[in-house]
């Protein structure tokens, strides 16, 4: 059924007219074609006119251009509008024009990401006269051919992690591919931001310190998603000006954006028919039409395709048409769900935010969010996975009961009317940089006044490590390395190259069991997911996990036929280690940072019936905690202020969360950082302090002193919190403020207000009526001292 | 808390603790007199373990040809050897793993020469790189030990980090590890040339540096204290002793080696060179040695169905099919070589006696013994055979019909032998 049809049954069906809250239809675009510059190699030129190129979008013109002229740029247009080719043609062209010889180097956050380009370039390739090399150099390349690509390669496709750990600290081995290093090309840029973009901005520094040594100043050609702030994201990230490539010369059939409420099912508690089975609803009219559902959870995408499946099956369809697709996959599995929905032989694939990224799965009709994602960029990025160039397509945000969810239900203009969030990092975090200024030194020796970051001089930083660290040779005004330590494999760049658990089926054989790796889940998932007795769903299939072997990364399940899913609880709780610091505010509260130690553990998990929802029982799960050392900032309020805030109040004990969630909402501001990079505990009456105490810790293992710095910045901190709250014009909590609490209720908002009120020394005042995107504009503005000037352009 | 401590806490530069040798610290200590290059000069006479330095150029290096065949290396000739070992400042390599030492040797005609190249001070790479160059210069070859994979790597990548077109001779690169496992890597713990020195050459080191502490005795050099960079010289200066008397020992067992996969791999060797007979006998004194010694170890078996199977392929590659068929039936009757005398026996009597029965019974008793991995072949097999015809009369019996090879085959159980029960059972139910 086409998409415009579809829409009218939306507009006249009570059904549906009764649940929309919001419509939104975003502009159509007409194509801005021009022909392929003459300067593109003639045999590329054939080769794209061979697979049916015979004219280019203007963006991807000025991207050659550009590119062709040694200007870095970044495309961050939107969704399949081919920004792909913005880079691979002028690479490409290179190549071949062989004067001078030329290689380029791709980095995609993912390997996943790597093959599919990999896969694409190769299509490309085949219709070349000339061979050229193009390869994924990541953890999975075998030996024998990383020595081919190494110093054979035109192309080498690879991942941040592996430049940090593997090429870089052995560049030697890669000098003919540096000689010949003209461009890098960095796609999905906007992953890079927080303390994952600052170390990724260190690599970069560490690319173009080894690209100089070997006589190069390579180009960046960048892409990412749309960014409210791409070229500013982009220059942080390379440090060298980039011209920003956004007005997308791709044509877009209309577009339309549906908020819907599930209707209320119990007016007295004020709850609402469930999101996933408003998903379902939603299904059973879309189905046939090429959709995508996001789900906000590995479990819940589970769920939901099992419905899904079912609801195909009850219809007489084939429930093969219905497939997920998430993190967890074996590559296997994935390269064939992304094949198969290439050819169009699926319908419907529910995913996580795993599809958030530029996989390649070919043009959708609808796009369905189920629940708020948690950002706009994200809500953006996931709703642009529908689109086509010519007709009509459609996106559906199913809002959930939760306090978040529901304030866009009551503002949908929200999602509308305010900016992204503005994408940050920061390259000169003391922790990071000195980090990978060891890198640096090890890679090659510092001579003379090199610079390396800003902030610390350099100099300083490499007379400690020679001095009081044993780590440089010091002679005259040179550094060398001096020891047998290969540093960058003590540096992480995130915490999510950490082992995975691999989940092995059993079934019995003719040679008694068989056992088969089917999917793996990351450590900090596999308490919730593979905890002996868990289900485990499977494209669909359930699965019951019968033992975990810890130690050896394994968990063995058996297919069963189970009515239930199941859902595990974590909890988490923070052991301080060491006190680095402490302040006393004026009696108001006291202030710490130093050494804590999280420990995060399933505890219970319920069975819960599928489509019921009933609950089946519940058992406990007996797992090791998961621990994890890092550095953390934390404030403990007096009792009897806490208790004039309100926070004993029956219902009131949310607000400490929802101060924490503020400041996690604002401190990236001033430290530079992603509220990703910061995790909030709040405990109501702390067992150490017998009082109040909210703890923000840095999430990557080890910490990058994120702590110290809210130490010495958190009045600031404080007071932007206060201000985004006071003007925010939500009543009961929105994302722009107090984010999600357990409770999730009007007094939450107040207590916070009162405890943000004392903790800054004033009044509270009554809330204002002014958008929330003020308020952040506002807490970037603020006049604050020199060492922690605010991160915002 | 200063901004020093400050700036060690929060960026944590203090390197891992280390474990140190005593002195590391004395900044005054003996200032010994450290030359860039140093030349030691030995007579050929000179003793190293068991053996005297000269032996390298008296013997005919042609014997290690069927050794090294396969390596791409032949008729080495010593002489044009540089005999090469390098001590690095970390094992784990990359762009900040500096080579600080190189020791060269090299025989003249009357002596046995080491030139050692120290790196003083990083900052002088480039220099002792050139040196290194200049050295070797004349000599198409080197002698190393794992250097393939070590110290060629190693040594290139510091040229290319200093923009230098270099590549280490490598006419013949002979890497003694490889062809000392192949000779001993049976017999011995493992393969290090520690190892080697003591089980093969007689050579034992008195208080030697342990090779992973020198990383850390060139850092207290860069310290200012160099007392523990003489022991990485003499440990340097032994390996590359050890390499000149190894080289020797290496043609020696070549000759005649004593381990039957060393045996084999040789027979190969000569095999490729034409030399058949003496690779049949070499391979026949493998199987019978094998049988002459008890089964003490599991690791005696694998051994000797290579042994078996070896010279039953060379049998048959040169054309001696009666030999190869009276070889097969031996295994057969002792239960070795699992599927592989079946299959060719199935094979022979398909294919030279025209008797597709047979050939079926002997792959159906293959099949009944075979792994998972062999079924799809052997399924394979059995269909093309019945397909053949050889399912009719193959319900007849095994009975071998005088004057055919199958009555020199051996169908009945041997008194006394358990191991080769499964087969025999197996052939006999066909029967």
């Amino acid at each position: 059924m086409d998409m415009d049809r579809l829409l009218t049954k939306f507009q006249k069906d009570p059904v549906w007219r009764n649940r929309i809250v919001h419509w939104e239809v975003l502009d159509t675009a007409r194509g801005r074609y021009e022909a392929v510059p003459d300067a593109v190699h003639p045999a590329l030129r054939e080769a794209l006119e061979q697979r049916g190129v015979n004219r280019l979008y203007d963006h991807q013109r000025e991207a050659f251009e550009a590119a062709r002229a040694g200007e870095g740029f970044i495309a961050a247009t939107p969704t399949a509008s081919g920004k792909t080719l913005c880079y691979n043609l002028p690479v490409l062209s290179a190549i071949l024009e062989a004067d001078p010889a030329t290689a380029a180097l791709y980095l995609f956050p993912t390997k996943a990401l790597s093959q599919d380009q990999v896969a694409e370039l190769t299509g490309l390739i085949h219709c070349l006269p000339r061979e050229v090399v193009a390869y994924t150099y990541d953890g999975d390349t075998p030996p024998a051919v990383r020595r081919r690509i190494r110093d054979r390669g035109d192309i080498v496709v690879t991942n941040p992690y592996m430049l940090h750990a593997g090429v870089l600290p052995n560049h030697p081995k890669w000098g003919d591919f540096f000689r010949k290093l003209q461009y890098v090309v960095i796609d999905e840029v906007h992953v890079y931001r927080g303390i994952f973009g600052g170390n990724v901005a260190n690599v970069m520094r560490r690319l173009r310190r080894i690209a100089a040594h070997y006589g190069k100043d390579p180009v960046f050609l960048m892409a990412s998603a749309t960014l409210r702030n791409p070229g500013d994201l982009a220059e942080r990230l390379i440090e060298k000006p980039v011209r920003v490539i956004r007005r997308g010369g791709a044509p877009r059939g209309e577009k339309h954006f549906l908020v819907l409420n599930p209707p209320v099912v119990n007016a007295e508690a004020g709850v609402r028919a469930s999101a996933l089975e408003e998903a379902r609803r939603l299904a059973r009219v879309l189905m046939g039409v090429k959709s995508i559902f996001f789900a906000r959870s590995r479990s819940r995408v589970e769920i939901l395709v099992k419905y899904l499946k079912d609801l195909y099956a009850r219809s007489g369809r084939d429930p093969g048409r219905v497939r997920s697709y998430r993190g967890g996959y074996l590559p296997r599995l994935r390269r064939d769900i992304e094949a198969a929905l290439r050819r169009g032989d699926v319908d419907v694939v529910v995913s996580t935010n795993a599809l958030e990224l530029g996989v390649d799965i070919g043009a959708l009709d609808a796009a369905v969010l189920v629940g708020y994602p948690g950002s706009l960029a994200s809500t953006w990025q996931q709703a642009g996975r529908a689109g086509r160039r010519r007709t009509t397509s459609a996106a559906f945000l199913i809002l959930t009961n939760q306090t978040l969810d529901q304030y866009i239900g009551d503002h949908p203009e929200y999602l509308f009317r305010t900016p992204q969030e503005r994408a940050i990092l920061d390259a000169d975090n003391l922790v990071v940089r000195a980090n990978h200024l060891k890198c640096a030194a090890f890679e090659l020796p510092f001579h003379g006044d090199e610079a390396y970051g800003r902030g610390v001089e350099t100099r300083r930083i490499l007379d400690h490590m020679a001095v009081e660290s044993g780590l440089l040779h010091r002679t005259g005004r040179s550094y060398h390395w001096a020891t047998d330590a290969y540093p960058a494999e003590d540096v992480s760049l995130n915490s999510a190259d950490i082992d995975n658990f691999v989940i092995m089926e059993e079934t019995a054989g003719d040679r008694g069991v068989d056992y088969r790796a089917f999917a793996e889940v990351d450590r900090p998932g596999a308490m919730t997911a593979v905890f002996p007795g868990a289900l485990y769903g499977h494209q669909g299939v359930q699965y019951q996990i019968l033992r975990l072997d810890y130690a050896g990364r394994r968990a063995y399940a058996r297919r069963v036929d189970a009515d239930y899913y199941t859902d595990a609880e974590l909890s988490t709780d923070i052991r301080i280690t060491c006190v680095d610091r402490e302040g006393d505010r004026v009696g108001r509260y006291s202030a710490r940072f130093g050494g804590v130690t999280t420990r995060t553990q399933a505890t219970v998990y319920k069975k819960i019936k599928f489509y019921t929802g009933e609950n089946l029982g519940a058992g406990a799960i007996d797992l090791p905690a998961e621990e994890m050392d890092t550095t953390a900032w934390w404030i403990v309020i007096p009792a009897n202020a806490a208790a004039r805030a309100g926070l004993h109040d029956p219902g009131g004990d949310g607000g400490l969360l929802a101060v924490g969630n503020v400041l996690r909402g604002v401190a990236p501001l001033y430290l530079g950082c992603d509220p990703a990079d910061l995790r909030c505990v709040a405990q109501v009456r702390s067992p150490l302090y017998r009082a109040p105490t909210l703890f923000l810790y840095d999430t990557l293992p080890g910490g990058v002193g994120l702590g110290e710095a809210l130490f010495f910045g958190e009045e600031e901190v404080l007071r932007a919190a206060l201000e985004r709250v006071e003007h925010c014009p939500c009543k009961a909590g929105c994302p722009g403020c107090i984010g999600p609490t357990r409770a999730g209720g009007v007094l939450d908002k107040a207590v916070a207000l009162r405890l943000l009120a004392h903790l800054t020394g004033g009044a509270a005042r009554e809330p204002l009526s002014r958008p929330s995107a003020e308020a952040i504009r506002t807490a970037g503005n603020s006049p604050r001292r020199n060492d922690l000037s605010p991160k915002t352009g | 808390m200063n901004s020093e401590q400050r700036l060690e806490r929060i960026a944590g530069l203090k390197a891992a603790p280390r474990s140190q040798p005593e002195n590391h610290g004395q900044r005054a200590g003996p200032a010994l007199p450290l030359d860039r290059v140093k030349r030691s000069t030995y007579p050929l006479h000179h003793g190293h373990g068991g053996f005297q330095l000269g032996v390298a150029l008296k013997g005919d290096m042609t014997a290690v040809n069927p050794l090294a065949h396969d390596l791409g290396i032949q008729d080495v000739d010593v002489r044009n050897l540089a005999f090469l070992d390098t001590e690095t400042t970390g094992l784990g390599g990359g762009a900040g793993c500096l080579v600080f030492l190189v020791g060269l040797g090299h025989f003249t005609h009357d002596a046995f020469v080491v030139e050692q190249h120290l790196l003083t001070s990083p900052g002088e790479e480039e220099g002792f790189l050139e040196g290194i160059r200049a050295s070797l210069e004349g000599f198409p070859g080197v002698a190393t030990y794992f250097g393939k994979a070590f110290d060629r790597p190693r040594l290139e990548d510091r040229f290319v980090f200093h923009h230098k077109d270099f590549k280490l001779p490598a006419d013949p690169h002979l890497d003694l590890h490889t062809l000392a496992r192949r000779l001993w890597g049976e017999h011995l713990p493992d393969c290090k040339l520690r190892t080697l020195e003591e089980r093969i050459l007689g050579f034992e080191r008195t208080d030697d540096l342990p090779g992973a502490l020198c990383p850390e005795a060139y850092r207290c050099h860069l310290n200012g204290d160099s007392s523990l960079l003489q022991g990485v010289l003499d440990h340097n200066l032994d390996d590359i002793l050890s390499l000149a008397v190894l080289i020797h020992v290496v043609r020696l067992e070549a000759l005649h080696p004593a381990s039957i996969k060393a045996r084999i791999l040789v027979a190969r060797g000569l095999e490729a060179l034409g030399r058949p007979d003496r690779a049949l006998a070499l391979l026949e004194s493998a199987a019978a040695e094998e049988r002459s010694q008890n089964d003490e170890f599991g690791g005696r078996y694998a051994t000797r169905h290579r042994a078996l199977r070896a010279l039953a392929e060379a049998l048959k590659r040169w054309g001696q099919l009666e030999k190869a068929v009276v070889q097969w039936g031996a295994m057969v009757e002792a239960g070795e070589g699992g599927i592989y005398p079946l299959v060719e026996l199935a094979k022979h009597f398909e294919h030279h006696e025209g008797d597709p029965a047979r050939a079926l019974t002997l792959t159906r008793a293959a099949r009944k013994i075979c792994s998972r991995h062999e079924k799809p072949t052997l399924e394979h097999r059995l269909e093309r055979l019945i397909r053949k015809g050889g399912a009719s009369k193959a319900s007849g019996t095994l009975e071998p019909g005088p004057g055919t090879l199958a009555s020199r085959l051996p169908l009945s159980r041997p008194a006394g032998s358990g191991r080769g029960r499964h087969d025999l059972d197996a052939v006999a139910d066909e029967a």
